[in-house]
């Protein structure tokens, strides 16, 4: 009886694209976010990462610039990663980011891929970024969290 | 006396020369550096130049059609920025505007002057740990939402809301302390300020007509996601006194801003008791600014205004925000009211603005 259960269950997972295969597909679409290889940040929390994208916070602990990374606004990462760590969309944002360019404060430089970002981080220990997570080149940086989905 | 007119030629000189060659810049084929150690801001619009020097300006040309009065065409203002981060803990900011340049009015002709250069602020910014900045200088008062933006190319229309200007005063002098922290998602802003309005207390000052006097203010925010929206509420209080008065006036309001489905809304509500007692000032605004294609916006406002003297008013205004490229702002506006006040004059107004 329970073996005939679970291969109804095993069956309709498959046909209903399973569960086994949601978790990787979550996996696959989440996004990393990272450092470089060799950089020394520990640890950044998620209120953290707001701080540092909407450039509230600009310098590190220890006093130095923080470098904060972008992908493309039209990119799907950085509208899930602006929507899930800003809670707001990029195109929200750009009445906000007039008024800190009225103060001088730039915006988060932009990169144009994932590969630039990784290759950025690796010679730039004060800069963070985000990709996703089956983008990450593990030889250029570190995956600090992964960003709840 | 000789040498403030000579500094004051000579800052005309320059602030009319740099937009010219900021504009040679703006004009350049779109590239991350433009020579050698230069290149553009990220936003588009400005130059960062060797030793973490960031400049850049804008010029804003004014067409005001009220419903009672001439129509005037006019050169509103050169405004030049810059800021330099010698350290990462220190930066320097500072903003020159150039105003009163050329204008055409209806019947009357042309009036030119050598224009009037105003600093509009200049402060020192010391970054004391990660959330908490120390503002030295002169900077606008940190009262509600409109006053720190203050700017032509970046105001949703052309005139700000009457309940914004000429209620508190519009610079504060001195120190300006900013703590800024997210916690649990929750975004908390709170900003206090003093001992100075635009000018601080100088008892042998000659310039009666400038705002001069004490001043000491605060203003707390907090702001979170609530669903698909972004929502932040701040309350601010103000206390200031004219340097001929030792009576007190005290200013205080609410913001409040709300992001959702690409919706920027907006509002203030203010109150001012006026130093010694009369009556009080106060009104509000609330504004919604609309997205119609991603460099269009529909704007709509809603004001209630009773000045000092005389009746209260209320206008609506209709308006659109057309921001084609990151260096050029166009708007255009028509205010109803129920009736005109100085700072509330009914009928079309429209701009134009070059950032560089």
């Amino acid at each position: 009886m329970r073996a005939g259960l679970t291969a109804i269950v095993v069956v309709a997972s498959h046909l209903l694209g399973g569960p086994a295969q949601a978790v990787e597909r979550a996996h696959a679409d989440s996004i990393a976010v990272v450092i470089g290889a060799r950089s020394e940040i520990a640890e950044v929390t998620l209120d953290t990462l707001r701080e540092l994208y909407l450039r509230r916070r600009r310098v590190w602990p220890d006093g130095s610039r923080v470098i904060p990374v972008n992908l493309p606004a039209d990119s799907d990462a950085r509208q899930r990663f602006s929507k899930r760590v800003l809670g707001r969309l990029p195109q929200d944002l750009s009445a906000y980011w007039d008024r800190l360019y009225f103060d001088g404060i730039q915006p988060p430089v932009v990169l144009r891929t994932s590969e630039a970002v990784c290759a950025y981080l690796a010679t730039e220990p004060k800069a963070i970024g985000y990709v996703p997570s089956h983008d990450v080149d593990t030889r250029a940086c570190r995956v600090l969290f992964v960003l709840p989905e | 006396m000789r040498i403030v007119m000579e500094l004051r030629r000579r800052w005309r000189t320059a602030a009319l020369a740099m937009p010219l060659a900021l504009l040679v810049g703006a004009a350049a084929p779109a590239a991350d550096t433009l020579v050698p150690g230069v290149s553009r801001d990220p936003s588009g619009v400005g130059l960062i130049l060797p030793g973490n020097l960031w400049v850049s300006g804008d010029v804003t040309l004014t067409v005001e059609a009220p419903e009672t009065q001439a129509t005037t065409f006019e050169l509103d203002d050169v405004s030049l920025l810059a800021r330099w981060e010698p350290y990462s803990r220190l930066a320097f900011f500072g903003e020159l505007r150039l105003e009163n340049l050329f204008e055409v009015t209806e019947h009357e002709g042309v009036f030119t002057s050598g224009g009037e250069v105003e600093i509009e602020r200049l402060y020192a910014e010391a970054l004391l740990t990660p959330e908490l900045s120390l503002r030295v200088g002169k900077v606008f008062t940190p009262f509600g939402l409109w006053n720190v933006i203050s700017r032509a190319p970046l105001t949703w229309t052309v005139e700000e809301p009457a309940v914004t200007e000429n209620v508190f005063p519009k610079r504060a002098t001195g120190l300006n302390l900013i703590y800024q922290k997210t916690w649990r998602g929750w975004s908390f802003d709170a900003t206090g300020y003093g001992p100075g309005q635009n000018q601080i207390q100088f008892r042998d000052a000659e310039d009666e007509s400038l705002d001069s006097g004490l001043m000491f203010g605060g203003r707390f925010a907090a702001g979170r996601d609530l669903g698909p929206a972004y929502a932040a509420l701040g309350v601010n209080l103000a206390e200031f006194t004219r340097r001929d008065s030792r009576r007190w006036a005290t200013a205080t309001g609410l913001d409040l801003t709300v992001n959702a489905w690409g919706h920027e809304i907006t509002g203030e509500l203010t109150y001012r008791v006026p130093a010694g007692g009369g009556r009080a000032t106060h009104g509000l605004y609330l504004q919604d600014a609309i997205p119609i294609v991603p460099t269009l916006h529909g704007v709509l406002r809603f004001e209630y205004f009773e000045p000092p003297d005389g009746p209260d008013a209320t206008a609506q205004v209709v308006g659109l925000f057309w921001r084609p490229i990151p260096n050029v702002v166009l708007k255009a506006d028509y205010i109803f009211g129920t009736r005109r006040l100085e700072n509330l004059e009914t009928g079309f107004q429209a701009s134009f603005s070059l950032l560089f």
